[in-house]
């Protein structure tokens, strides 16, 4: 530890800290990185249940002041066409494109004063999901997300399922990649399903094959295989032999288990559920991550874009790209739908403690509307040339909710100001975000170092409390 | 332990590559492993040196060459073979960023294959390697006329020149200096920009702007360009690294200076960051670990033996094949990877052969040449010509899953570690059940179909299935378990599919051992 720290430390104070606690706790993150596997021992919760987060991605960034966080007051320029409805929860209040969300509020938090500095797209999502500080954007990250740093965290050779599953994947914003594991290596990457779950023909390669001759043949070859293999591992310092066994093993495991084919296969619902969910994109994404939580994945991704978007397939509501106001009343239904079924759902299974549902993009949206022409007409938006209403990017403050997860529900936590523009009360960063996150998997944020290539210790988080109403 | 200490003292003398890997063994007291048989050594040579397999027959003819010089005329055999060339020029491309994602294809593809090709020929024509950093560094003109030209295409920014100069040819990671003084090294930001001002004056005009940054650009000298110190302000002059400003006129472009500096024999970095590099491909390790990354905080593992290393290259006037002999001959080499109870947990005093895995393109060429069934690359438009090896592609943006998912590296860093080899389900999932895989055991013609097709027993076959593709016999009890297989499956075609594919999925078939 530097010098100034220890003076900082004594001058402020590290909320209650003792200086001892504060030098072991500097010192453990510094000389040690967490092998593979090591945040297994903290996995369960109170209850002995292994907890697992559900994170739905806003891919371009909502509006925040036209969902969750309406000013109905505002002057025109600042506060769109939609009315503000009361929800269950006395005080809380959405805009009315929420019907279904505003009759569960009880069974969920909004975290209202979201702010960061990463004004693009990659540097927005990169700051959310990796806690990178760069206000600028990267074309690739260069630390590894929380998804990767938790299952690296909590991987295990005997998982019949990959535990970390992106359906319709977070990863890119067009050429930029915003996720990934990056020193953590390839090994802690999800499996990616992509495609639209809800089409018919829809079907994950690689899951349960149709056909079980192959699967027979493919038994057999591994079989052969091993009995051939003779090559010790013990030639092998490095441990990667051992793993190539391992992700061979889990592929084996992957084409043929039924338990894998069992949690991709969205027809084992009935019609009921399904159609609770919405017969859509968006609502059988959300399906199929409840699936896979409840087949025992703890990480699930899920990305909420494509044509239920509008026009350019995503939340960036420029007014080049979409007239704001029809496209966010076009995907609301949907979205909706989508998030109220999946909330209500895992508390109706019982879900609600083990599992963390979080929505988020990476920032909210320019309060100030702008008018401008757009760039090309189509679903929610004008033909070229017509100036239509948007907003632009905002990270100076945004709205995330949280559900389940054994937190308190049916509460707001901070305050924007009465336009929607910065926090006034209880800012928050993607630091706060994450330990938070991690929390819920008994992974403790300041603790924990990962390795980087040359195996130094990088701590998975520089700063960051975890938030106190969200702690379960 | 000393009697084979005292043995190969005697074996060493007179050369000073052996002598210094025997005084750090016995400073250590640490046993170096057997000498390898020669299956294990030509298959290791040929993939290490052209990332090619080496046929059946290549090995039985090594085997029963009787001749006590035989290793070193492998050697010499396989520097000689355009594949070498081909192989060398991929990890070339890697660290010069030869990069062709991002770019419209059709319109980028001509920079990148030019650039491609002249590395190639470089190492075809064995090009001394001052000559071809310099070649690369002093770049002017037109990607049609002077290919390396496109090097300043990925390398566009004063951070990129300083980084990727710096990482690339000197072996030394210089970052941290551009915001501070470097917290674990000398490295000043006035080091830092004073590097930069070399390239101060690098001009680019006409090209085409294209998705990500423009293309086909005219790399020239301009009359003017200076660097200031981000703090004080003070004008820099370009300067080497650790050394004085060098003294220029307004005539001089300071990019020769630079690689004039460099390329001087004594020169600190040069000579041993190369020797280090080329080290490191051999033995999975650099003696500066990682190759990049020297520093006073990160010395060398064994001083002596990168000394000798780097005085052998400087002396043979940058000789790269000269360098790959020297390396390829040395005794660490001829090692066995198995461990002896010495030895085991030793990761860096070479005292035995450290097994990894194949890079994703020499395992895909690997698998077409054994099952001879060569891989069709997509070329945007049309295709690469038949018979194409994933070796020889000009960049990393031709679409073909397996090498992406064995680690083929995007090409961003002037960093060999961006090429990760660890395992994943992915890979896990192609051997299995990719449409790459099962075409190739499924081709109407090749390997397979021969096995099934010939009238010849399954004894015979076992041998030839395991010299084509482990490069050794079958052992009796492998032999054994081979055929009992074979004997169980009516269809003969299906049962060699099988075999095949369980020898293709073994560590011992992807790993260089």
């Amino acid at each position: 530890m530097e010098r100034r720290d220890l003076l900082k430390a004594g001058l402020y104070g590290f909320s209650g800290l003792s200086l001892g606690d504060l030098l072991r706790q500097r010192a453990f993150a510094i000389d040690h990185a967490a092998k593979p596997g090591d945040a297994i021992r903290h996995s369960k919760n109170r209850l002995g249940e292994s907890t697992a987060i559900i994170m739905v991605w806003l891919r371009g960034g909502c509006s925040h002041l036209d969902t969750w966080d309406p000013k109905p007051d505002a002057p025109s320029e600042f506060r769109g066409p939609f009315n503000p409805i009361n929800t269950n929860v006395p005080g809380i209040v959405l805009t009315e494109l929420l019907p279904k969300l505003s009759k569960c509020a009880d069974k969920y938090t909004l975290l209202r004063s979201v702010a960061h500095t990463g004004g693009g797209h990659p540097a927005g999502s990169l700051q959310v999901l990796a806690g990178d500080p760069a206000a600028a954007d990267k074309t690739l990250p260069e630390m590894p997300d929380w998804m990767s740093i938790a299952n690296y965290l909590r991987y295990s050779q005997k998982r019949e399922i990959p535990n970390y599953i992106t359906v319709n994947p977070v990863d890119r914003y067009d050429a930029f990649t915003i996720a990934g594991a990056t020193y953590l290596g390839p090994s802690y990457e999800p499996f990616r399903v992509t495609g639209d779950p809800s089409k018919p023909d829809f079907h994950v390669p690689n899951i349960g094959l149709h056909d079980p001759k192959l699967a027979e043949r493919f038994k057999k070859r591994i079989e052969l295989k091993r009995g051939i293999d003779r090559l010790q591992a013990e030639i092998d310092q490095t441990g990667l032999m051992e793993a190539v066994d391992d992700f061979d093993r889990q592929a084996l495991s992957l084409l043929t288990s039924k338990k894998a084919k069992d949690a991709f296969d969205l027809t084992q619902e009935d019609q009921k559920t399904r159609e609770r969910y919405g017969m859509n994109q968006w609502g059988q994404q959300c399906l199929m991550a409840r699936r896979l939580v409840e087949a025992g994945v703890e990480i699930v991704t899920t990305e909420f874009d494509g044509p239920l978007c509008g026009r350019v397939a995503n939340w960036d509501d420029h007014a080049v790209n979409h007239h704001v106001f029809e496209a966010i009343s076009y995907r609301a239904p949907f979205f909706d739908q989508a998030i109220s079924a999946l909330i209500e759902d895992v508390y109706a299974r019982g879900l609600n403690k083990r599992v963390l549902v979080v929505v988020t993009g990476e920032f909210g949206r320019t309060p100030r509307i702008s008018h401008v022409a757009s760039s090309g007409g189509g679903v929610a938006s004008g033909e070229k040339g017509t100036v239509q209403p948007g907003r632009d990017h905002w990270p100076r403050a945004n709205t995330m909710l949280f559900a389940g997860g054994g937190i308190e529900t049916g509460q707001i936590i901070g305050k924007t100001d009465s336009r929607g523009e910065d926090p006034v009360e209880r800012r928050v960063g993607p630091l706060d975000f994450l330990a938070t996150l991690y929390n819920h998997l008994g992974i403790y944020g300041q603790n924990t170092a990962v390795p980087d290539l040359s195996g130094r210790p990088i701590p998975i988080l520089a700063r960051g409390k975890v938030i106190p109403e969200l702690q379960g | 332990m000393e009697s084979r200490f005292k043995q190969l003292d005697a074996e060493f003398a007179g050369n000073a590559i052996n002598q210094a890997l025997l005084r750090q063994w016995r400073q250590l007291q640490i046993q170096p492993s057997e000498v390898c048989d020669d299956e294990t050594f030509i298959r290791r040579v040929s993939l290490d040196i052209s990332g090619t397999l080496p046929t059946a027959e290549q090995v039985t003819a090594f085997v029963n060459d009787t001749t006590s010089d035989k290793r070193a005329r492998l050697i010499d055999r396989l520097l000689d073979t355009p594949e070498y060339a081909s192989y060398f020029a991929q990890k070339w491309a890697d660290i010069l960023q030869n990069r062709g994602k991002g770019y419209s294809t059709s319109k980028q593809r001509p920079g990148t294959a030019l650039f491609a090709n002249w590395i190639r020929d470089s190492l075809l024509q064995n090009k001394p390697y001052d000559q071809f950093v310099t070649e690369i560094l002093t770049a002017t003109g037109s990607q049609a006329v002077n290919p390396p030209t496109v090097w300043y295409r990925s390398v566009r920014t004063p951070s990129n020149y300083v980084e990727s100069v710096a990482q690339a040819f000197l072996g030394v990671r210089i970052q941290c200096a551009q915001c501070h003084h470097h917290p674990a090294d000398r490295w000043s930001q006035a080091d830092y920009f004073g590097f930069a001002a070399n390239f101060a004056r690098v001009g680019r005009k006409t090209g085409f702007a294209d998705a990500e940054v423009p293309t086909a650009e005219v790399i020239y000298v301009k009359d003017e360009g200076d660097v200031f110190h981000p703090r004080t302000g003070e004008l820099l002059k370009p300067k080497p690294l650790g050394d004085d400003a060098f003294n220029l006129s307004v005539f001089d472009d300071p990019r020769i200076a630079l690689s004039r500096w460099m390329t001087q024999p004594d020169n600190p970095y040069f000579a041993s960051t190369m020797a280090n590099r080329m080290w490191s491909h051999f033995f999975s390790r650099g003696i500066i670990h990682p190759v990049d990354d020297r520093r006073s905080t990160n010395p060398p593992s064994n001083p002596e033996l990168l000394d000798a290393l780097a005085e052998s290259f400087a002396n043979s006037g940058f000789d790269i094949k000269h360098l790959i002999r020297i390396i390829c001959n040395s005794h660490a080499y001829q090692l066995d990877s198995t461990p002896n109870q010495n030895n085991a947990t030793d990761n860096k005093s070479f005292a035995r052969f450290y097994p990894r895995r194949m890079a994703a393109e020499i395992l895909l060429d690997a698998i077409s040449q054994s099952l001879e069934v060569p891989t069709v690359f997509p070329g945007g438009p049309g295709q690469f010509p038949g018979g194409t090896r994933a070796i020889e592609l000009p960049d990393e943006n031709v679409a073909i899953a397996f090498l992406d998912v064995f680690g083929r590296p995007a090409r961003f860093k002037a960093c060999e570690c961006e090429r990760i080899d660890s395992p994943t389900l992915s890979q896990g999932l192609e051997l299995v059940n990719s449409q790459q895989i099962q075409d190739k055991l499924a081709a109407e013609t090749g390997f397979i179909q021969r096995l099934a097709d010939n009238n010849v027993s399954h004894a015979i076959n076992v041998n030839l299935v395991f010299l084509t593709l482990m490069g050794r016999l079958p052992i009796d009890a492998e032999k054994q378990v081979a055929i009992e297989y074979l004997d169980t499956v009516e269809d003969r075609a299906e049962a060699y599919r099988n075999l095949v594919w369980s020898l293709l999925a073994t560590n011992e078939f992807m790993f260089i051992r």
